[in-house]
């Protein structure tokens, strides 16, 4: 872990979902409590540096993550990418913040478009961003591709051709093709079977090794957080419960939401030992 | 001895496409005796939901149950006419799926859906059906059951509709319970509920459950024995404890080693992994299925057949070399390069 000023400093951040109204309330003229999908949220992150984002379905993971890179409009608080405000970044330099922040999704197969060779879409997002090296097609398509263990012979293929494991590698080729800074892993690895779970993961090690990005990985099973992640931060309704070392969170849970999630982590090992 | 709950032998299921023949299930054996779990684990694309749905004779078309034998308590399923299949789905076994989200009607009340079911199968009155509804979803554990019987499938949590799902599968106390990854959709602290329902209904009604998954955690949890499924073929079956305490399968054995684990917090050591992808369907390569990517392949392993052989009571291995850990690691690494 390299030490400095943070990379990526989130203070009080706050987003609110207006639920839509019901019969009723319109009628009488009222509004529903809206839901506080992320509330009063804080976290740093530096180079080098993996934060594991864990809670249940709703607990607000993914808004964080979107609130972020601003693919969802944040209601208040600060977001700070190498001293740079996000939230007041507009036209130009937004799309320069966007560059430096990636994101990969869950689901590999809707993240790439299915009519575009792997190497066009790897080489698209490239050109977009100007980036150097972009110009020579054939070589920035290999290099890409090679950081992320696949060869070069599947630039020619399609989405549809490769296997799940396969595509989600294609889909942070595409993510690092551009420099980022940061990259934003959301449930990256969640809908892949354990075989091909394993070896993301230890892609994503030896990518924070060799590359000293910043990597936000969100991931609902603590398991996985445990595997790739430095630090962990355990999210329920909105808020961050606990932060801290993942060897810490997950040692000795402070936050009783904590200890009942690692409670319920199924166990690889026999539940009653015989 | 009676005969077993539930027999499965040398099944076979192939589909017939435009690129030929592909099977997704071979020669695979299976055996659930009364009021046990057996765990069948496998990843995506092993066979073990065909395995599974062949027991109700459920396999999609172009798909069709090749050759082998499926026994419920010694009658023959795959010989069944129409009306005892019939009788079969209805009273001996119950199936639950992996999707709550589309396995209910969305636009009839719970309370009518099961009362639905149980009037077709058990010929039950009105209102008999509906105090056994209510009773079903008490004993499920949904909190209020005479109310939440009146809401539809959109006000429940995926949790409560897993457990509808359950009261559904279990009305007419099916001996055999049938469940294709029921928890992989919900959250952990709602798996552990529906974890611990299963065991509870398996406990106290002695239904034998078949569970399908993909998560070892899950299959720890809950089951006697457990079934490993790699390329088509069940490549290691025993009890629960020899499975993880003494694997046989290479496969097994890098699939376990490949899980992760909270105690590896803090430590940036790198996972061990399987080299290589899960074998393409449409080819069929002699000898080991798993040779391709197993780290003992011997020059034999071309040429073997897969079958299982007993390696302890209970504990059987398709794996020819034994012991294979005595074998010399012929590839090694961590690195998961893909070609």
């Amino acid at each position: 872990m390299s030490v400095g000023p943070p990379l990526l400093r989130v203070q009080g951040l706050r987003k609110d979902f207006g639920l839509r109204r019901t019969l009723a309330e319109r009628i009488s003229r009222t509004h529903a409590q809206p839901v506080r999908a992320v509330d009063d949220v804080s976290l740093e992150l530096r180079r080098g540096e993996i934060l594991g984002l864990a809670g249940e379905s709703g607990s607000g993971k993914t808004t964080l993550a979107r609130c972020i890179v601003r693919l969802v409009e944040p209601d208040a608080g600060t977001i700070e990418l190498g001293g740079t405000d996000v939230r007041k970044a507009r036209g130009k330099a937004l799309r320069e913040l966007r560059r430096r922040m990636q994101m990969v999704f869950q689901d590999p197969y809707s993240s790439l478009n299915p009519r575009m060779t792997v190497g066009a879409a790897i080489h698209e997002a490239g050109r977009v961003h100007g980036r150097p090296g972009s110009e020579n097609r054939e070589q920035f398509v290999r290099e890409s591709l090679e950081r992320v263990h696949l060869s070069a012979g599947l630039a020619k293929r399609r989405p549809r051709e490769l296997s799940g494991g396969q595509r989600q590698r294609v889909a942070i080729a595409r993510a690092l093709a551009v420099g980022p800074e940061l990259l934003i892993a959301d449930e990256a690895v969640s809908a892949l079977d354990v075989s091909v779970q394993a070896q993301l993961l230890n892609l994503f090690l030896d990518l924070r090794e060799q590359l000293d990005i910043a990597i936000l990985f969100v991931a609902h099973q603590l398991a996985v957080l445990a595997e790739v992640a430095d630090r962990v931060a355990i999210m329920n309704r909105g808020r961050l419960v606990e932060t801290g070392e993942a060897r810490a969170v997950f040692g000795e849970p402070k936050d009783d939401y904590t200890k009942a999630l690692l409670a319920a982590h199924p166990h690889p090992r026999l539940s009653s030992a015989a | 001895m009676s005969p077993p709950l539930l027999r499965i032998e040398g099944l076979q299921v192939e589909f017939d496409t435009p690129h030929g023949q592909v099977a997704g299930v071979r020669d695979a054996g299976l055996v659930v005796e009364a009021g046990e779990i057996v765990g069948l684990v496998g990843e995506t694309g092993s066979g073990k939901t065909l395995a599974c749905r062949s027991v109700m004779r459920l396999i999609p078309y172009p798909g069709r149950i090749a050759a082998g034998r499926i026994e419920f308590e010694g009658r023959d399923v795959l010989r069944m006419s129409p009306r005892e299949l019939r009788e079969f789905r209805a009273h001996d076994v119950g199936m639950i799926y992996q999707d709550p989200f589309s396995s209910l009607n969305p636009v009839f009340r719970i309370g009518h859906q099961l009362t639905e079911t149980l009037r077709a199968n058990l010929g039950l009155g009105k209102a008999e059906a509906r105090a056994r509804a209510v009773a079903l979803l008490r004993d499920v554990g949904i909190p209020d059951p005479e109310r939440r019987a009146l809401s539809y499938p959109h006000e429940f949590s995926g949790g409560m509709r897993q457990r509808v799902m359950i009261a559904l599968a279990t009305a007419s106390n099916p001996r055999l319970l049938l469940a294709d990854e029921p928890t992989t959709a919900l959250d952990v602290t709602t798996q552990a509920q529906i974890l611990a329902l299963l065991k509870r209904l398996n406990s106290e009604h002695g239904m034998g459950v078949l569970l399908v998954s993909h998560d070892f955690g899950v299959i720890a949890q809950v089951c006697d024995r457990v079934a490993v499924m790699y390329g088509g073929h069940i490549v290691e079956t025993g009890p629960v404890e020899a499975i993880y305490t003494s694997a046989e399968h290479p496969y097994t054995c890098g699939l376990l080693e490949s899980i992760p684990r909270i105690e590896s917090a803090g430590q940036s050591t790198r996972l061990p992994v399987i080299d290589g992808v899960p074998p393409d369907p449409t080819e069929r390569l002699p000898g080991c299925v798993f040779k391709p990517r197993c780290p003992y392949a011997q020059p034999d392993c071309d040429t073997v057949t897969m079958a299982l052989e007993p390696v302890a009571p209970g504990h059987a291995t398709a794996c020819p070399v034994r012991p294979f850990r005595a074998a010399n690691r012929t590839r090694s690494s961590r690195t998961g390069a893909q070609v």
